[in-house]
């Protein structure tokens, strides 16, 4: 296979993040747990039992080379990445990083099927087809392996208590899956209920309400504990199948579960960047598989070795 | 350890450098290696060659992997931050078989060396004549060569420790038991004769007596070094006799069956010469006045015997060391004012000041050794020292005087020196067990006991003469008695005392590690090995003490102890 690496750094000039939702397409209902204009912050009851094994599943990504298929400049762009899923386990005395998965690709969308192999290393980039050529197509293919990689591994945890993603649900509809958001992209409060967020002390929640569109969930917000961090910091919001029930309490009560659950793994400003927001068990892991992807110049050297020949 | 040759611990790290000196291996889950462990490692070379990479665990560390902060650990206990817990080894290659001077490839496995690879590892393998010198810490025998002993390739073994929690003594006493009874020195264990100094408390008097306290523990290390347990047989025990004594009764204080008095008569005294060993100590080897002794010294020696071991001055006999105090007097300073010093006895142009200086001395040792020199009881002359009869000679000078123990220890090396050396022939050995070398042969000076010391550091391989030597400090002894010696041995060692020059042998690690050792442990250099290895020897199985001896001791004031059925 011809190919020619790019010898710009593929960190550089990376498009932006993927939009993982498209907020235009949700409609939001807020008068699920209460109605909207009575939404007040709701204190979890203390007396729920909870989950024995809990098991955080997160997935990385990362470019390794950007490349030309074929002549530089007159072929097909490609981009070789590297991806990968893990699951960490917390009991009430360990957590432990059960599982990492890790795959190489080739994305582009030039008309090959050969996998490129490093024989040095004994590793190789299989081909992942994209749409088209453009950097966006490009990009969600990449975040799309991931996303498929974090499926595989969440497979082996279908009988764990609680299953916390990093990031949304999208498709996922595991009865124990949580989908873990850090970020506010969209904005689905107004009114009562945006005000009743400001109100929220730690470890309480905003009632339940649903989210529709193409990917039907439970969600709710809660603050973690942020003890050095700004005062009304700390909000994240979670998400619950519709596969949990139909029934809003026991909805509501599940909600409960996974707010009392959540704060423990809450992280410091000192040792987490995005504290109180990013979870211990989640850093440990993306930490753990940033260093398994392997080392990028080492990959990219082998890949331009592999295209001399 | 049930474990087999081809289960692997562990991999050899490939983020720190694995050198043909050191190298770091990552024990794998579920496996455990602690220090001292021996492993082996195999590296196969461009052309198919198999090189095995013999070692052992010099230190160990532990660390989470994961954790940022050292407050992490926090976190990971309480089951929220996940991190591994890794272990890693620092291996000390001690030989490599063929030898090819390799580093181990990163990743390689690593196993526990046992059975044959073990002795290949500890060069067990190549040693003919094993002397067992104790166990592992897993409890596997450690051998001594004993070419390094007796003279073949090298000789003399020198321990340095604390005491009382160092055991020298009962280490080398160890080594002579084994020695003795492993067969390691063939038909001429038999022949083979040593002589131990009892320097200190009475531990070394009851050799020949069973001990009680033995549990089936420690017997169970004997067996396992192939040795049988039980007491010195044909021990002589040798003691002062006691001060004021007429009967020349030997000073033991638990023990009086089967102890002999030693002293020399005023004859032995002077034919061969033993004058200058009561001027032993440091300050009189400086001092102007040794030309006085040297001219006494010869003096005496032509003084002519009347039988029993008397000798007569001036036609007036001489019994006892008073006597020959008196007769030295007169010769060096008369009493009549108007008479001179006879410059034979003096030495020309000596002083009188050095005259009375010397005198001064000789005058002070008087009450320190005036027990041990004498012809004042009946059958004097069987009772001079005998070293030879016996298989261990154990002389007891831990009641005398610092003067006296110069004494005693100088005139008996250089009998069983010239001994040796008349005999002409280096084999049956001759041991010798001296603890406190510092006090005989100290580094800054020197003494006619020094001088005895050295011919037997330097000499005593070729003529068969074997030093057991010990002491607290090596720094404060000869050098050049210290380094003849072809194994050294550590015990506990004092935090500034281990970091000097003299035990360069030992390894940083091992530096460190021999601060704290037990009682019971010590760490054996030997030519073979670049690595010292740590030893455990097991309890003595002959009594340290009267509880311990297995008969009933008798009463030591009853002077007819013998003599009861």
């Amino acid at each position: 296979m011809q190919y020619a690496v790019e010898t710009w750094d593929p960190v550089y000039g990376t498009p932006s993040e993927v939009n993982e939702l498209d907020a235009a397409a949700e409609q939001v209902d807020l008068n699920v747990e209460v109605e909207a204009a009575k939404w007040q912050p709701v204190t979890p009851d203390p007396s729920l039992a909870m989950p024995v094994n809990g098991v955080f599943i997160d997935g990385v990504r990362r470019f390794d080379a950007h490349i030309w298929m074929g002549e530089e400049m007159m072929g097909r762009r490609g981009i070789c990445a590297t991806v990968a899923a893990g699951a960490v386990i917390c009991s009430d005395k360990e957590a432990e990083i059960d599982l990492i998965h890790i795959e190489r690709a080739l994305h582009t969308s030039a008309d090959v099927t050969q996998p490129i192999v490093l024989a040095n290393i004994g590793e190789s980039y299989k081909i992942k087809p994209t749409k088209d050529d453009s950097a966006e197509s490009l990009n969600f293919s990449v975040h799309n392996h991931m996303a498929r990689v974090e499926d595989h591994v969440s497979g082996f945890y279908k009988d764990a208590d609680l299953v916390v993603y990093d990031g949304p649900l999208n498709q996922r509809d595991a009865v124990n899956g949580v989908g873990y958001v850090k970020t506010q992209h969209v904005q689905y409060l107004t009114d009562e209920p945006l005000e009743s967020l400001a109100a929220l002390e730690v470890g309480q929640r905003t009632p339940v309400f649903a989210i529709g569109g193409r990917f039907e969930r439970w969600s709710w917000f809660m603050r973690l504990p942020n003890p050095k961090g700004p005062a009304r910091s700390g909000l994240v919001r979670l998400e619950l199948p519709v596969t949990v029930s139909a029934d809003v309490n026991v909805v509501a009560q599940r909600a409960d579960v996974v707010t009392r659950y959540i704060p423990r793994f809450a992280s410091e400003t000192f040792r987490e960047a995005r504290a109180p927001q990013n979870l211990y068990p989640i850093a440990g892991l993306e930490r753990k598989m940033r260093w398994q992807l392997g080392d990028r110049e080492l990959l990219e050297r082998s890949l331009r070795m592999a295209s001399a020949g | 350890m049930a474990k087999t040759s081809s289960e692997m611990v562990g991999r050899v790290i490939g983020i720190d450098d694995a050198t043909p000196l050191e190298f770091w291996v990552a024990v794998d889950k579920g496996q455990a290696l602690q220090l001292d462990d021996v492993v082996v490692v195999d590296r196969v070379m461009p052309d198919g060659e198999i090189v095995k990479i013999f070692g052992m665990v010099t230190q160990m560390r532990a660390r989470h992997e994961g954790a940022k902060f050292q407050s992490d650990v926090f976190l990971i206990a309480d089951g929220v931050l996940p991190a591994e817990v890794s272990e890693a080894a620092l291996i000390q290659p001690t030989r490599f078989e063929p030898e090819v001077l390799v580093p181990p490839v990163p990743g390689s496995s690593v196993r526990i060396a046992i059975d044959s690879e073990r002795d290949a590892a500890l060069s067990f393998d190549s040693v003919e004549r094993k002397l067992p010198a104790g166990l592992s810490r897993s409890h596997e025998p450690v051998y001594l060569d004993l070419d390094f002993i007796d003279g073949t390739k090298g000789a003399h073994i020198n321990i340095s420790g604390i005491s009382g929690v160092a055991t020298k003594t009962s280490f080398a006493t160890f080594l002579l038991y084994s020695m003795f009874n492993s067969g390691a020195l063939g038909a001429e264990a038999a022949n083979t004769k040593a002589l131990i100094f009892n320097v200190k408390g009475e531990d070394l008097l009851f050799l020949d007596h069973d001990n009680r306290e033995l549990t089936p523990d420690q017997k169970a290390r004997y067996s396992n070094l192939k040795l049988i347990t039980g007491p010195f047989r044909d021990v002589g025990i040798l003691a002062p006799p006691r001060k004021g004594d007429a009967n020349a009764t030997p000073a033991t204080g638990s023990r009086s069956v089967g102890v002999s008095p030693f002293y020399w008569t005023i004859a032995d005294f002077c034919k061969q010469r033993l004058l200058p060993f009561l001027f032993a100590d440091a300050e009189d080897e400086r001092a102007q006045f040794t030309i006085v002794a040297q001219e006494v010294t010869e003096q005496l020696a032509h003084l002519p015997t009347v039988g029993d071991g008397a000798v007569s001055l001036d036609g007036v006999t001489i019994r006892t060391f008073g006597q020959l105090i008196d007769g030295i007097e007169s010769k060096l300073m008369p009493e009549d004012p108007e008479a001179s010093p006879d410059p034979k006895w003096t030495g020309r142009a000596v002083g009188s000041g050095t005259i009375g200086a010397f005198f001064r001395r000789l005058a002070n040792s008087r009450r320190h050794v005036e027990h041990l020199i004498r012809s004042d009881i009946g059958n004097a002359v069987e009772n001079s020292l005998d070293i030879d009869s016996h298989q261990v000679t154990v002389v007891d000078i831990h009641n005398l005087h610092d003067r006296a123990k110069r004494f005693v220890v100088g005139v008996v090396l250089r009998q069983a020196f010239e001994a040796k050396e008349k005999s002409g022939s280096a084999k049956p050995l001759q041991l010798v067990v001296l603890d406190e070398l510092n006090k005989y042969a100290p580094r800054d000076s020197s003494s006619p006991i020094k001088e005895i010391l050295l011919d037997v550091a330097e000499r005593g391989r070729s003529l068969g003469i074997i030093l057991i030597g010990a002491q607290q400090t090596a720094s404060e002894v000869e050098r050049r008695v210290v380094a003849n010696s072809a194994i050294r041995v550590v015990g506990r060692l004092d935090p500034a005392e281990a970091r000097r020059d003299e035990y360069g042998f030992l390894p940083s690690v091992q530096r460190q590690r021999s601060t704290i050792l037990k009682p019971g442990s010590m760490y054996v250099a030997q030519p073979r090995l670049p690595v010292p290895l740590l030893v455990e020897f097991p309890f003595p199985s002959w009594a340290t003490r009267p509880s311990e001896a297995s008969i009933q001791i008798e009463d030591a004031d009853d002077p007819f102890a013998e003599l009861k059925l």
